[in-house]
């Protein structure tokens, strides 16, 4: 595992400076952390107001969310933000389409059977422009 | 009928991801090529960085202090990182990438042989 950041490490230093992992990463770290913070820090005001109780709790959660278990939990919000920012989307988007895609290839050896796509419809256009032309001439 | 290898129909998925990829990357390369649209959207960044934080804290100090932080990491030192975070937010609230997945298997097609 060590070697494993450790080569990540080294690549780094051989990058330019606008891709410097290592730097990137740690600063990334900070930023998700203080987005971490501003989310229970509105949970726990929209729930218990801005009182001494409600002071209390966020002091609590932030050492244990962000200080003792930010290795799970920062991977969680993470994951937690992608899915709400519209992740599921192109997952079910995904999941829809291969299946179908799979059963065409079973079927017609892969080419698409009722589905019309560009390259049919540059055929169709091409046949009606060849037809056209020969009614012209006739 | 074109020859097929295993799961050549599968491989819409890794166009799409290629090009909502390809996407992303262009705004970077454009800010980085031209310095009006550089200047414009790290703007349209620092308002939607003020304005998150604010929705989050309510006006305060605070809320100028943790902006001044994200600002700073995600508009000047790592510039194309928030240009691109940004704009991938931006295109997946108009559905851009639903629209690539779908264009990416029924219209654009690139695994079906030529006939």
């Amino acid at each position: 595992m060590d070697f494993f950041f450790l080569a990540i490490l080294n690549f780094a230093n051989l990058l330019p400076p606008i891709l410097d992992i290592g730097d990137l990463f740690g600063d990334m770290n900070l930023v998700l952390k203080i987005f971490v913070l501003l989310t229970i820090i509105s949970y726990v005001t929209q729930h218990l107001g801005k009182g001494p109780l409600a002071l209390m709790l966020i002091a609590v959660l932030s050492w244990f969310i962000i200080f003792d278990y930010f290795m799970i939990f920062g991977g969680i919000y993470f994951l937690f933000m992608i899915l709400v920012l519209g992740g599921t989307q192109i997952l079910m988007d995904m999941f829809i389409l291969a299946p179908q895609a799979a059963m065409e290839q079973q079927m017609g050896g892969g080419e698409t059977q009722n589905q019309p796509n560009s390259a049919d419809f540059n055929d169709r256009q091409k046949r009606m422009h060849e037809m056209q032309r020969r009614m012209r001439v006739m | 009928m074109g020859l097929y290898h295993m799961n050549e129909k599968g491989n819409f998925i890794l166009i799409a991801f290629g090009l909502m990829i390809l996407l992303i990357v262009l705004l970077p390369v454009l800010m980085y090529s031209f310095q009006p649209i550089d200047i414009i959207v790290k703007i349209f960044l620092i308002f939607v960085l003020f304005s998150t934080v604010r929705g989050y804290l309510g006006n305060g100090v605070l809320t100028l202090i943790i902006s001044g932080i994200l600002i700073y990491f995600l508009v000047i030192k790592w510039w194309w990182v928030g240009a691109m975070g940004w704009f991938a937010l931006t295109l997946a609230g108009f559905g851009l990438f639903s629209m690539i997945t779908w264009g990416s298997k029924t219209v654009l097609d690139l695994t079906k042989p030529k006939r």
